[in-house]
């Protein structure tokens, strides 16, 4: 009875070992992670770096049904946390998130809300003084300007870095659709690949708008599919950086792969296939930093440029990565662009 | 098309020795104890571990010799009612405590090797892995205590394992099983997570001692 007891203690203890205040000090080597939990989803927040700056990269990750965890590279390590902190946010219905969430709270304004409570908590953690700056990468892209153009949300930010990312679908497509015509007519020209090129230009000319989201999904994997067949370019894989850590703690493949198989992820993007943000864009006023990739289909240069000339910020500068698809594959050069955004903000 | 009904037949035919029946003989072990067992196993996956501590009640044993055109074949069948109580351990994401009861079929050879399928059913609670805030409509940020969900699990797993109460003469049983266990209602959909488990079967003294009064 006394090995039972022991036994009941151990298990005790250990669920109770979370409910101890948790002692949080700025380091310049911080490796936190922790939960914010709102409307029924738990979503999962790692904080690595330098926290002593003052300064957070909140990566708002790709997908939907993305990682944050895929934007944890070595770069990252070795270049951007030793200047300044990266949170990485599992957004909702997305990796180490967990949770009961309910269909009804899949929606857009919800990520909005969601990415508030994680600016909140990093505020509260780290310092009301600390300063956030948003990276989204595409999809990001959408979650970042639903929170930035509602009510004061704005107020919490020192800055936007929007990375190869996305904030009008339609506008979005439209570029996929004319990027896929110019640079396929061009390898035709030239020989390459040309079959493959003129079933994807026939099939992006026989689309009319507003576009169905089976229509968008197609046209996503042709943008996808045409990154491929640059010569010269090799487009990052995310599976390798999965596969590279596959043996780590760090994600729960299980819960990834559930998770993006979540049938709730086909509601979301017919909610936002016909969303465009454009209008409010004027109304944002945080200092902003475009990057965009020369060779990227899915989030062609053209929206990046587009929300530079409509957006309300006095302080606004692009970047067009020569040698990058739609994953940062200049990532030296892209973590160089986001350090000095920061250090000037 | 007009060799077709010939055609069936032939395949019809072919395939009678798969549905001829070999003769076997069951007999129902009525000496079988029924006490219970316990499983005590290390159950996880390659780098989070937990544990599985199973209670087996017996609820049938039979004795089955098939004979077949040259040799007999005698295997041993049991039927069994699990209750299990596990917990793994997912540095960074969770810790879930769950609570299954199985109906278990094993089948064990004359050689000691057995064989076992078990479907599950049970409930779950998880333990977030990590301090857990909620914000107020205010904005006020607090820690929720004990954060973590309450989930349905369904169970299924097949192992296989060796009993060594001939060479030891002590009723030990040494087993490794492999099960997927799907919780829901996880994000309006449900998580599946593989696990490995390796342990043994033993019976108590505890529990025999309780046999041998019942029986007395």
């Amino acid at each position: 009875m006394n090995k039972l007891k022991a036994a009941v203690t151990i298990i005790i203890s250990l669920m109770l070992s979370q409910c101890q205040n948790e002692k949080i000090t700025a380091s310049l080597d911080t490796d936190d992670t922790f939960y914010v939990e709102n409307d029924g989803a738990a979503m999962r927040v790692s904080v690595k770096g330098n926290t002593q700056s003052g300064k957070i990269m909140l990566i708002v990750h790709g997908g939907p049904g993305g990682s944050a965890f895929l934007y944890h590279t070595e770069k990252m390590q070795i270049l951007l946390e030793p200047h300044n902190a990266v949170a990485y946010w599992d957004q909702r219905i997305a990796s180490a998130s967990q949770g009961t969430v309910n269909k009804e709270t899949v929606t857009l304004p919800q990520f909005g809300d969601d990415l508030k409570s994680v600016i909140q908590v990093l505020k509260y953690r780290y310092g009301t003084a600390t300063k956030i700056y948003l990276m989204s990468h595409s999809w990001g892209g959408m979650v970042a300007t639903q929170f930035l153009t509602s009510g004061t949300n704005q107020e919490l930010v020192s800055g936007w870095i929007f990375a190869n990312a996305v904030h009008d679908w339609p506008r979005n497509d439209q570029n996929t659709i004319d990027m896929i015509i110019a640079r396929g007519e061009q390898e035709i020209e030239l020989g390459r690949n040309v079959a493959k090129w003129q079933e994807m230009i026939r099939y992006v000319q026989s689309l009319v708008f507003p576009l169905t989201v089976v229509q968008s999904k197609k046209l996503n994997d042709y943008a996808w599919e045409a990154m491929d067949l640059i010569e010269g370019f090799a487009p990052l894989n995310e599976d390798d950086i999965i596969n590279e850590n596959l043996i780590s703690d760090r994600i729960p493949y299980t819960s990834l792969l559930c998770n993006l198989l979540n049938p709730v992820q086909r509601q979301l993007l017919r909610e936002v296939n016909e969303k465009s943000f454009s209008d409010l864009l004027v109304n944002i006023t945080v200092p902003l930093l475009v990057c965009s990739g020369r060779h990227d289909f899915v989030c062609p240069t053209a929206t990046g440029l587009d929300l530079l000339t409509r957006i309300g910020s006095a302080d606004k500068q692009s970047i067009t990565f020569n040698n990058s698809g739609h994953n940062l594959e200049e990532q030296s050069a892209y973590i160089n662009a986001f350090i000095e955004f920061i250090a000037c903000h | 098309m007009r060799f077709k009904p010939k055609l069936l037949f032939i395949i019809f035919c072919s395939t009678l020795p798969v549905f001829a029946v070999t003769p076997k003989q069951i007999v129902t072990d009525s000496t079988f104890h029924r006490t219970p067992s316990l499983k005590a196993a290390y159950m996880g996956s390659i780098i989070y571990p937990g544990f599985k501590i199973t209670s087996e009640w017996p609820t049938a044993v039979y004795m089955i010799t098939k004979t077949g055109r040259n040799r007999e074949k005698s295997y041993r069948k049991e039927k069994c009612l699990n209750i299990s109580l596990s917990m793994y351990y997912h540095k960074g994401f969770h810790t879930n405590v769950f609570l299954l009861a199985e109906r278990q079929w094993r089948r064990i050879g004359l050689s000691g090797w057995f064989t076992e399928f078990a479907p599950g059913i049970g409930i779950s609670r998880t333990f977030l892995s990590g301090i857990t805030y909620r914000v107020s409509e205010a904005g006020v940020v607090s820690q929720k205590p004990l954060a973590g969900f309450t989930y349905a699990v369904i169970s299924i797993a097949s192992g296989l394992g060796y009993d060594l109460t001939r060479s030891w003469n002590k009723p030990v049983r040494l087993y490794a099983r492999i099960s997927m266990l799907i919780f829901a209602p996880y994000n309006s959909y449900f998580y599946a997570r593989p696990t490995l488990e390796i342990g043994l079967i033993t019976k108590p003294s505890l529990f025999n001692k309780k046999h041998s009064v019942s029986n007395e």
